[in-house]
């Protein structure tokens, strides 16, 4: 054990290992005066998530990466891929105590939902044994941020105190117990995962699963259901009437992550799935009070997917611009049929999400939810998307990060105005810059090239 | 005179900030209809980038560039109807099979000969059950020509086509291409560094240098043209030869290899003549020409 913790001292030998290293302690230090703040100033909440985003992106992957590499057997790392999923839940696990550690500090109860998601998602991983890209780490920590926004209508306290309020969690206040639980667990659970990476080997479920799972992407291992569907789609792909509905539908089943043609499907899922949330919660006791939020977080989620997937498609242009179709009917259609898919899709979860605002169990009806947040929550992806598809289409780093940035303080500001009341406010902005974006994008895309 | 197909002018390329990198500094080119035209030049010529802005895929930074008349950025479906596009990276969805992908593209076309692609399948051994995902790189880029070539384009433009495929299959390509190009209605533009390849299908050659056009001919006149003179004489040959149109000169003693463009027999007699020399005149094959053409 100590020569493998030697191993993991060792992978620091590079100067960039210390600048990441560096960068975290900075952010340690930097992350009491960042809370230190208003809620209502939208640039230190901008301020706060990118710091946490450094905190989870960056040192928890990075740790989880060394912790990974140094402790799985030298032959089981030669498996393509080998223990990411364990690196990605390791990560996951160190993220998660600095994030409760931060929490604590302001003597706020975690929310349980927040930890039960993270829990579920970090499990699935192991089960699927997710195959390691940036997509699913990132979506999983938006996932986190998203989760603790309720937190953010709260007042945050200096680190100093913050050591104090951990103190009187631990010894006195009896309500922050449940938060010394989570930490436990997650220090526990991150044990088990390095515990698990050590015994990994090339006959590992984990690893036969990311295996299989290769082999899906590469078409070798589809399942026949699968197969069926997408023979069902080829289908009515080939009996659309004209080049631009084919487009359309090549680029539905390829762009859009969730059922958007079914989104009554969608609808009843989500709405199962927040009632299983709320019973299990209530269960343990816990309170269930942002179901609502964070199934429409989870949207949001969607739509970023969905958004990128531009990113494949963009890819392949050098084809499509080359199929008989003028060039602003391709990017019109497959642009109108992204917004529109994740318009219908979002007002599946927009629905859903309140009628588990409204009733958090199918035997607790709570009276009627209020209409407008939600609607204000399910306007902001139309920003999303635009921001998102004029960073697609630039082919500038430097603008990409710069879009990066105002699309994530958009979002903040638009949740931050709906967690204070003015969710009308929200949904005309929000609609209105939405849509004079996407427009924008759209002649962006009219002028891109397929390099 | 045949009708020109494709027609650049003036076209300048560049990429970075502020067109820090110049790719292609004044290309002027028309190709006419029925010609097999090879593109060659080094890593680097621009040869992509020439395709990409004669097809409309990227947009010039100067000069015109038109297809069938139009302007290549804002083809008509009609005009593209009429192209097929073979790129040098290609994207197919994995999930379908190959028999999928061909009905999937040829859905699009109005003259799709599924009896040509499925000729031509059978001929290239690709299975049409295989999902596109398992294909090998040669077989991916076997399906992307089936792809460009099943409406019978009336403009081919093959960006490295036989990069990634097996001797028995390029000659099958070839064949293929010289099938297509035996049509006098068609016109193919083949970008590759297998100037075997080209010798056996191109008529007409164009070598790519610096960002302009080098070289813009027939390859029987660049053939006739371009020669390698081995001068034997009993005195010192001079440490330079001053002869217009020399592109290469190696000198061993009382030997020389000189290599030039526009080698006539006027030109061998002056040289016998002038060094009591024995010359002998060899032909090159289009890879020594192309060597020779980017020593100087």
């Amino acid at each position: 054990m100590v020569e493998q913790l030697k191993r993991v001292l060792a992978t620091y030998s590079r100067p960039m290992h210390w600048l990441i290293v560096a960068l975290g302690l900075y952010v340690t230090f930097e992350v009491p005066g960042g809370m230190n703040v208003s809620p209502q100033r939208s640039f230190a909440w901008l301020r706060f998530f990118l710091l946490v985003f450094v905190i989870g992106g960056g040192v928890g992957v990075f740790v989880g990466d060394h912790l990974a590499s140094a402790f799985s057997p030298a032959r089981a790392r030669l498996v393509p891929r080998l223990a990411r999923a364990h690196f990605i839940v390791v990560a996951f696990l160190t993220t998660s105590v600095a994030v409760a550690a931060i929490h604590i500090g302001n003597d706020l109860p975690l929310n349980p939902a927040a930890r039960l998601g993270q829990a579920g998602i970090a499990v699935a991983m192991v089960l699927v044994g997710v195959t390691f890209t940036w997509g699913p780490i990132s979506s999983a920590f938006v996932i986190q941020i998203l989760a603790f926004l309720p937190f953010l209508t709260a007042h945050y306290e200096p680190l100093g105190e913050a050591i104090d309020a951990l103190g009187k969690a631990i010894m006195i206040n009896g309500r922050s117990s449940a938060v010394l639980s989570v930490i436990l667990l997650d220090c526990l659970g991150a044990i088990g995962v390095v515990n698990r990476v050590r015994r990994v080997h090339e006959e590992s479920r984990e690893i036969v699963r990311a295996a299989w799972i290769l082999d899906m992407q590469a078409g070798r291992a589809w399942p026949q259901r699968a197969l069926n569907r997408l023979d069902h789609l080829l289908a009515a792909i080939l009996a659309a009437p004209d080049a631009a509905s084919r487009l359309r539908l090549e680029f539905r089943k390829a762009a859009v992550p969730m059922a958007a043609g079914n989104s009554l499907s969608t609808m009843a899922v989500v709405i199962a799935g927040g009632w299983a949330l709320g019973l299990g919660l209530r269960f343990f006791g816990a309170p269930f009070a942002y179901a609502g939020y964070i199934m429409l977080g989870m949207f949001l989620l969607f739509v970023l997917f969905s958004g990128l997937s531009l990113l494949d498609w963009k890819k392949r242009l050098q084809w499509l611009l080359m199929l008989p179709i003028r060039r602003r009917d391709l990017i019109g259609s497959v642009g109108s049929e992204l917004v529109s898919s994740c318009a219908r899709s979002g007002l599946a979860f927009a629905v859903a999400a309140w009628v588990l605002q409204s009733a958090s169990t199918p035997f607790a009806v709570e009276g009627f939810a209020p209409v407008w947040p939600i609607l204000a929550m399910w306007s902001l992806q139309f920003p999303l998307l635009a921001f998102l598809s004029l960073g697609i289409v630039s082919s500038i780093a430097f603008v990409r990060v710069i879009l990066a940035i105002i699309l994530l303080w958009t979002m903040l500001v638009g949740l931050g105005m709906t967690a204070a009341g003015e969710s009308v406010t929200v949904v005309v902005l929000a609609s209105l810059i939405g849509a004079a974006l996407l427009l924008a994008s759209y002649f962006f895309w009219l002028d891109v090239e397929a390099n | 005179m045949s009708e020109v197909i494709l027609e650049l002018r003036g076209v300048h390329k560049s990429f970075g900030r502020a067109g820090a990198k110049p790719v292609l500094t004044g290309v002027d080119l028309a190709i006419s209809r029925g010609r097999v035209l090879g593109l060659l030049g080094k890593n680097g010529a621009g040869k992509t980038t020439l395709l990409k802005c004669a097809l409309g895929l990227m947009r010039m930074s100067a000069g015109t560039a038109t297809i069938f008349g139009e302007d290549s950025w804002n083809l008509s479906a009609e005009a593209k109807a009429r192209i097929g596009y073979v790129p040098q990276k290609l994207e197919f969805q994995g999930w379908l099979k190959v028999r999928q992908t061909l009905a999937y593209f040829g859905s699009f076309y109005p003259r799709w000969n599924g009896v040509l692609v499925e000729l031509l399948r059978e001929r290239w051994e690709l299975d049409a059950e295989a999902r596109v995902g398992t294909l090998s790189a040669g077989q991916v880029q076997k399906l992307g020509l089936l792809v460009a070539m099943g409406h019978e384009p009336e403009l081919l433009v093959l960006d490295e086509p036989a990069a990634s495929l097996d001797p028995e299959a390029r000659r099958a390509f070839l064949a293929a291409v010289v099938d297509i190009a035996a049509d006098w209605r068609r016109t193919v533009i083949l970008s590759t560094h297998l100037t075997s390849d080209l010798e056996r299908v191109a008529t007409d050659i164009v070598i790519l240098k610096n960002g302009t056009v080098f070289y813009d001919g027939a390859m029987d006149d660049l053939k006739e043209s371009v020669r390698s003179l081995v001068v034997t004489s009993d005195r010192a040959l001079p440490s330079r030869a001053d002869i217009p149109g020399v592109l290469a000169y190696e000198i061993m003693g009382n030997h020389a290899v000189i290599t030039l463009a526009g080698v006539t027999p006027s030109l061998v007699d002056e040289l016998e003549r002038t060094y009591k020399a024995d010359v002998e005149v060899r032909d090159l094959t289009l890879e020594d020409i192309f060597v020779e053409m980017h020593r100087g």
